[in-house]
């Protein structure tokens, strides 16, 4: 069954992976899946609604909440919704996205970037 | 606790994430920091990315084009499932050959295999995505000598991946003898993990029939289309299956391929009118069972030469000598028999136009890394090209008729009566 890891959960009362927010977010979406199951168009719906107006903090602890429970279908959602978030943006859009900063030496960047000229054109704005 | 752990998501969820991603992100994404860059050059992250292009519709069609009038290298086009345009348009990155016609024997991982002789001996294998491009040693086994310039009719090759070994390989067809009233060719395999050729010890049964690529890779075979003889007849042959009926190629060519996960067959029959032809496919359902044979559908009749390649989902592309046309069957209705109903996906390709279903990916093949020109090709002017060009038409009318009397007016004055 799915939820072998919930239980586990539940039953560790110092777990920081998944807070009760997350839970009743992730855990529902089974159920809802089953009841729709048939129709894609619906789940999609649902789906982007739920995701409306999570911030990327929020989609972070969302993936780390599916991964830990092994939930294979939010994870392939989340995943799939982060890849089209970040598909063709800019290096520095990508960087303020994940909270990252870059960790290169100061000419190991820029040939970098030049190995792949072409890839950096018509890139979305941010 | 922290506003972003986005930063310190598991390395697997992150290769999912970018296993979703076009090559195009990927080579930028390079740059944003060095885990990152480590992982998109990790192999085993390189092979997730192919498995999961292999299942989403973000493949392309690779065509070659003939070099540009005034001498130009060959340029290879890639056309996208999506919109069936052409998209991105790259230079063969070759001083020696990049003028000779290329064609394509086949892609496999993202990786073309290119040739440029008649007899198999000068191949490259390119990856578009990562500029990668090597030529490959040349087989330096004999070709048997066959009278004239006949010998590259029974020559056929064919690219495919072996995923036991992680290797890529080329394969060479050759005639080798004829035995017992019997047809044999010799077989020449380039191994790309030891960048050599060997000969197999075996012969194969049959004959490649005038210079084929395998346009079949499937369950880890190739196939070619060929001949056997079967009581001194001249039967044909896939080889190593055989047809399901005799055809008679005084009025029927037929190629092999692969429709939908299955081997394929594709029979061209003449009809009474001349360049229009009527294509059977015929499919084998059950991989290697003879009696398996199922006619599938048949299209036809068309104005167009051959049936060059399957696409992705199942559309059939056809070609003229230069143009090419997609037959979408899941919005065409039958009777198939009006090429019209057809899209024209583009023309000046190279004679006889090969054809193969594409996806870029970041597999390494250890060539020189060169600069391959790349060119996106705007779809969004190709697609209101039509309609600029009724604009501009238009205004030249308009100009015809309104703005010319007056300029003649204008120019001889004394025309005018006062």
């Amino acid at each position: 069954m799915k939820f072998c890891t919930v239980k586990q959960y539940f039953d560790d009362e110092n777990n920081n992976n998944v807070t009760n927010g997350i839970a009743t977010t992730v855990i529902p979406l089974p159920n809802k899946h089953l009841k729709i199951k048939a129709n894609n168009k619906e789940m999609e719906q649902y789906e982007q609604e739920l995701l409306r107006n999570v911030m990327p903090q929020e989609l972070t602890k969302l993936i780390l909440a599916a991964n830990y429970l092994n939930f294979k279908e939010a994870l392939d959602f989340f995943c799939r919704t982060v890849a089209n978030a970040i598909q063709n943006k800019s290096v520095d859009y990508v960087r303020k996205f994940f909270g990252l900063e870059s960790d290169f030496e100061p000419g190991e960047e820029e040939k970098l970037c030049k190995e792949f000229a072409w890839s950096f054109e018509g890139v979305d704005e941010d | 606790m922290s506003s972003s752990m986005l930063n310190n998501l598991p390395e697997d969820v992150l290769m999912d994430i970018f296993a979703r991603l076009p090559v195009k992100s990927l080579l930028q994404f390079k740059c944003v920091c060095k885990s990152w860059c480590n992982l998109i050059k990790d192999p085993i992250f390189i092979t997730k990315h192919v498995n999961q292009s292999a299942l989403s519709n973000n493949g392309y069609l690779a065509v070659t084009r003939q070099g540009s009038t005034f001498g130009g290298n060959c340029s290879i086009s890639l056309i996208s499932y999506e919109t069936f345009r052409e998209v991105i348009r790259i230079t063969i990155p070759s001083k020696e050959y990049g003028k000779a016609p290329f064609t394509i024997v086949g892609s496999c991982n993202g990786i073309l295999c290119l040739n440029v002789s008649e007899i198999g001996d000068t191949n490259f294998l390119f990856n578009p995505a990562t500029s990668e491009f090597k030529e490959l040693p040349k087989p330096n086994y004999p070709i048997h000598e066959l009278k004239e310039d006949t010998i590259s009719d029974f020559i056929g090759l064919g690219f495919g991946y072996e995923p036991e070994s992680n290797d890529y390989k080329l394969v060479r067809i050759s005639y080798s003898k004829r035995l017992e009233n019997q047809f044999y060719s010799g077989v020449d395999v380039y191994s790309l993990s030891t960048n050599s050729w060997r000969r197999k010890n075996r012969l194969v049964l049959g004959t490649v029939l005038v210079n084929s690529f395998s346009k079949a890779f499937i369950n880890g075979a190739l196939h070619w289309r060929g001949v056997t003889l079967k009581r001194g007849d001249v039967r044909c042959h896939i080889i190593s299956f055989d047809l399901p009926y005799k055809i008679d190629l005084a009025k029927e060519e037929w190629w092999p391929f692969v429709r939908n996960g299955s081997l394929a067959m594709v029979i061209r029959s003449k009809t009474h009118e001349e360049h229009h032809y009527i294509f059977n496919i015929w499919v084998m359902n059950e991989y290697g069972v003879k009696k398996s044979w199922t006619k599938q559908l048949t299209v036809g009749p068309l104005f167009v030469l051959k049936l060059v390649e399957c696409g992705m989902n199942e559309e059939l592309l056809f070609a003229t000598h230069s143009t090419m046309y997609l037959y979408d069957l899941q919005r065409i209705k039958p009777p198939h028999d009006d090429i019209l109903e057809a899209d024209i996906i583009g023309n000046n390709f190279v004679p006889w136009v090969e054809v193969v279903n594409h996806i870029e990916s970041l597999v390494t093949i250890e060539g020189t890394k060169v600069y391959a020109k790349r060119v996106r090709k705007n779809s969004w002017f190709g697609k209101y090209f039509i309609f600029f060009q009724l604009f501009f038409g238009l205004v030249v009318m308009v100009a015809y008729v309104v703005i010319l009397p007056k300029l003649i007016h204008f120019l001889y004055p004394t025309n005018v009566s006062e």
